[in-house]
C-alpha cells in the first residue's frame, strides 16, 4: 500500500514537472452590443491570455534542492475591452488626423423615409426583399422636412487643418511663340470646340474637398452629428457647431453641334459651320455630318457623390468601377455608312415628304445611358435621419450598389381628354387625384397621383379584359344572386402617366396625321401579350387622352441601393474598429 | 586571570551565525525578488497581449473568408510565439 502510494506521487511529481508551460487565448463572446449617439457599433468583449504551469527556478533553493522549482498552474489575465465599429476605412491610410475620421458620412433622410413603400422597389417596381431599398439622390433645393423620398447631403464645419489634398484645376496650354501661336490658331479652327473644365469660385472648391472628404473619411469628430439643429433654410452655411444642408450644382447639360466635313471638322463658331447649320446641309448634302455630342461636367454634387463612392466601393472591391464610368456614353449621335452617304439627298426628300404628311415624333437627343454597379463587398454607410430639422437618429446601412442614371426625366406633362370613346359598349369611369386645369389634367414628376379607371362588365357588355391584365386590373363581383356583375378597375400612377407622355409627346396632328392615324388604327392588329407599355397606350388613347404640355429636362442622378444592418461587425470589410481598455483583471493559482 | 574558554567566543560565534542566517536571508529573499520580478513580468507581458491580441483579431477579420474559429486559432498561435520570444515557455528562465 505505501509503495504504491510512493509510486503514484512519483508519477505525479513528474507528471507535473513534465508538463510544458502554455499559454492560451480565449476571447469571449461580444456582448452589450449596441449603437451609440454618433451611430458607431459599440460592444464589449473579454480576452483572456492564460499561461499555465508557469515554473519560476530558484537559485538560491539549489543549494537544498537541485529540482526546486516555483510551479504556478495557472495566471491569467482578463481584460475588458469596449470596442467601437465605424462606417469608414481609409482613415488609416489617409494621413490624416484621427480627429479629422469619424464612421458617420455626411448623408440625411427625413424621419420615414426607411419605412416609404415608394424605396423598396426594384427597378421593374417590383418588390425588393426585406430591409432593401433604392433611395435616389435629393438635391438641398428640394428639401423639405417631410420629403421622404430621396437622401440628402450636408455640411459641416471641417477644420482646415483636416485637408490634406488640394483639387488641381486643369488649365489649356496655352502655347509660346509665335509658332505655337498660329499652329493652335490653326487647330482651334479645324477642330471641334471642346468643352473646357470650369473652375469652381475657391469657396465651392473647398465645399467640394469637405463633402469629398466627409463621404471618405467621415465627418470630422468635432462636427459629428447626434443633437441639434440643421440648417435648412440656407445651404451651405455650416459653421462650427451647427450643420447645414450643402448644394453646389455647378452641373450643366451642354449639348453641342459639331460639323465635320470629310476631311476636315469645322470649328463651330465658323461661318461655314454656321451656314451648315443654318440650312440644315448636313441631313441633304452627303459627307457633311452635325455631330451631336452631350457632355454632362463633372462639378455637380451628384457626379461627386456617384464617384466617391465608387471609388471606395471600388477600393473595398479591389475593382475599378470610375474607369466603367468613364466609358459610358451619353452623346446621341449615329455614324453612318458611305452608301448612307450617298443616298443622302434622296431619304431627305423621302423623309420630308412623310413629314409633311403624317408627322413625326419628336425625338430625345439624350439617349438614356443608365449603369448600375452591384458591389460584391458592401461599403458601410451610416446615415443622420432628421425630424422637424433636428437630428433623432442615426441608421446604419450597408450600400450593396449605385445606379447611376443618366437620362432625360419627364418633370411636369398635362394630358387632356378629347373625346370619351367607348370600349365595349360601357363608358369608362375616370377619377384621378392629379391637378385639375382648365384644359385637362396635370402630372408633376415629384407629386404622385394615382388615377383610376372603372368600368363595370355586365353578362352582355363587351369587353376586351385579357388585353388588358398586364395592367392588374382588380375585379369586383357584385350583383344578387349569382354576382353577375364585375367591375374592374386600373390603376395608373404618375410614373404611369409621365411614360405615357414621354412616348406620346409631340404627335402633333400633321396634314393626314389624324385622318390617316385613325383609320389606320382601325386595320392595326393588337398583339395578344402587349407589354406594360403598350397596354397603357392603348388604353389611354382609346379613352381620348392627347399630351398637351410637357417638359423634360437632361438629368443626371443616382440611386443608392442600400441594405439594413442593425450593427456593423468587428473586422467587418469597409469598418474601422477601434478598442479601448476598460479594466484588466489579474490573478495567480 | 586566566580563562580557558573565552566568554567572547559567544558573541563571535553569535555574529557569524548572525551572518550566516543574514547570508540565507538575503538569498531567500533574492529568490523571492526573482519569483515576484518573474511573475511581474509574466503578467505585465499578459497585460500588454492583450490590446495585441484584440487588434491583431480586428486585423484578421478584416481578410476574405475569415471566421471566428480560424482567427481566434491564428491569435492563439500568434500569442504563443510572442510567449517564446519572451522565454515563457517550458519553465526555462
Amino acid at each position: 500500500m505505501k509503495k504504491s502510494i510512493l509510486v503514484l506521487s512519483c508519477f505525479i511529481v513528474a507528471g507535473v514537472f513534465a508538463q510544458n508551460t502554455t499559454t492560451t487565448t480565449t476571447f469571449s463572446k461580444l456582448s452589450n452590443i449596441s449603437t451609440d449617439k454618433y451611430g458607431n457599433t459599440v460592444s464589449e468583449q473579454k480576452v483572456t491570455i492564460s499561461t499555465k504551469n508557469f515554473k519560476i527556478n530558484n537559485f538560491w533553493g539549489k543549494f537544498s534542492n537541485p529540482k526546486s522549482q516555483s510551479i504556478y498552474s495557472n495566471i491569467s489575465t482578463t481584460g475588458i475591452f469596449s470596442l467601437s465599429t465605424e462606417a469608414s476605412f481609409v482613415c488609416r491610410d489617409g494621413s490624416l488626423d484621427l480627429n479629422g475620421c469619424s464612421g458617420q458620412k455626411p448623408f440625411i433622410v427625413n424621419t420615414g423615409t426607411f419605412t416609404n413603400p415608394n424605396l423598396q422597389k426594384g427597378i421593374d417596381d417590383n418588390t425588393l426583399p426585406q430591409g432593401e431599398y433604392r433611395i435616389p439622390y435629393g438635391s438641398a433645393k428640394s428639401y423639405t422636412p417631410s420629403n421622404i423620398s430621396s437622401f440628402y447631403a450636408i455640411d459641416t464645419y471641417r477644420n482646415k487643418k483636416y485637408f490634406t489634398k488640394s483639387v488641381t484645376v486643369t488649365k489649356q496650354a496655352s502655347g509660346e511663340g509665335f509658332f505655337n501661336y498660329l499652329l493652335s490658331l490653326i487647330k482651334n479652327y479645324f477642330s471641334l470646340k471642346t468643352t473646357t473644365y470650369n473652375p469652381m469660385n475657391p469657396s465651392l472648391s473647398n465645399l467640394r474637398i469637405r463633402y469629398v472628404e466627409n463621404i471618405t473619411y467621415g465627418i470630422d469628430q468635432a462636427s459629428q452629428a447626434h443633437s441639434g439643429t440643421i440648417f435648412i433654410s440656407q445651404p451651405n452655411k455650416a459653421t462650427k457647431d451647427k450643420i447645414s444642408l450643402l448644394d453646389y450644382n455647378n452641373q450643366s447639360t451642354t449639348q453641342t453641334t459639331g460639323c465635320s466635313g470629310l476631311i476636315f471638322d469645322y470649328n463651330l463658331d465658323s461661318l461655314t459651320c454656321k451656314i451648315i447649320q443654318f440650312f440644315n446641309i448636313s441631313s441633304w448634302m452627303p459627307f457633311v455630318n452635325d455631330r451631336d455630342k452631350t457632355v454632362i461636367t463633372t462639378t455637380s454634387m451628384v457626379t461627386d457623390t456617384e464617384n466617391t463612392l465608387l471609388a471606395l466601393a471600388g477600393k473595398l472591391n479591389h475593382t475599378d468601377y470610375l474607369s466603367n464610368i468613364s466609358t459610358t456614353s451619353v452623346s446621341g449621335g449615329k455614324g453612318s455608312n458611305f452608301l448612307v452617304q450617298l443616298l443622302k439627298p434622296a431619304s431627305y426628300m423621302f423623309k420630308s415628304m412623310i413629314h409633311l404628311f403624317f408627322g413625326s415624333k419628336s425625338t430625345n437627343t439624350t439617349q438614356l445611358a443608365d449603369v448600375q454597379f452591384k458591389f460584391k463587398k458592401p461599403v458601410p454607410l451610416a446615415f443622420i435621419i432628421v425630424k422637424n430639422n433636428i437630428v433623432s437618429g442615426i441608421k446604419q446601412m450597408l450600400l450593396t450598389g449605385i445606379e447611376s442614371v443618366y437620362g432625360t426625366n419627364v418633370t411636369q406633362c398635362t394630358v387632356k381628354q378629347n373625346n370619351a370613346k367607348q370600349v365595349g359598349y360601357i363608358s369608362v369611369e375616370f377619377k384621378t387625384d392629379a391637378t385639375k386645369l382648365n384644359q385637362g389634367y396635370r402630372f408633376i414628376h415629384t407629386i404622385s397621383t394615382s388615377s383610376y379607371f372603372s368600368q363595370t362588365k355586365t353578362p352582355l357588355s363587351k369587353l376586351n379584359t385579357s388585353y388588358y391584365s398586364v395592367l392588374n386590373p382588380t375585379v369586383t363581383k357584385w350583383g344578387f344572386p349569382f354576382k353577375i356583375f364585375k367591375k374592374y378597375t386600373i390603376k395608373l400612377t404618375t410614373k404611369d402617366w409621365l411614360g405615357w407622355c414621354r412616348r406620346n409627346q409631340g404627335q402633333q396632328s400633321s396634314l393626314l396625321g389624324s385622318l390617316f392615324g385613325n383609320f389606320l388604327q382601325l386595320f392595326a392588329k393588337k398583339s395578344t401579350n402587349p407589354t406594360k407599355n403598350q397596354a397603357i397606350d392603348s388604353l389611354l388613347h382609346n379613352l381620348g387622352f392627347t399630351v398637351v404640355s410637357y417638359q423634360q429636362q437632361v438629368h443626371n442622378n443616382l440611386i443608392l441601393d442600400l441594405k439594413n444592418t442593425s450593427s456593423f461587425k468587428i473586422g467587418q470589410p469597409g469598418t474601422t474598429t477601434h478598442f479601448k481598455l476598460l479594466n484588466v483583471m489579474q490573478g495567480i493559482r | 586571570m586566566k580563562r580557558n574558554g573565552s566568554a567572547a567566543f559567544v558573541p563571535l560565534l553569535i555574529g557569524v551565525m548572525f551572518i550566516f542566517w543574514f547570508i540565507w536571508f538575503l538569498g531567500q529573499e533574492g529568490d523571492n525578488t526573482h519569483k515576484i520580478n518573474r511573475l511581474e513580468n509574466l503578467q505585465n507581458l499578459q497585460h500588454r497581449l492583450l490590446s495585441a491580441a484584440i487588434n491583431r483579431k480586428i486585423e484578421l477579420m478584416q481578410v476574405d473568408d475569415s471566421n471566428d474559429t480560424d482567427v481566434d486559432g491564428k491569435i492563439n498561435g500568434y500569442i504563443r510565439n510572442m510567449m517564446h520570444a519572451n522565454h515563457i515557455y517550458k519553465g526555462k528562465i
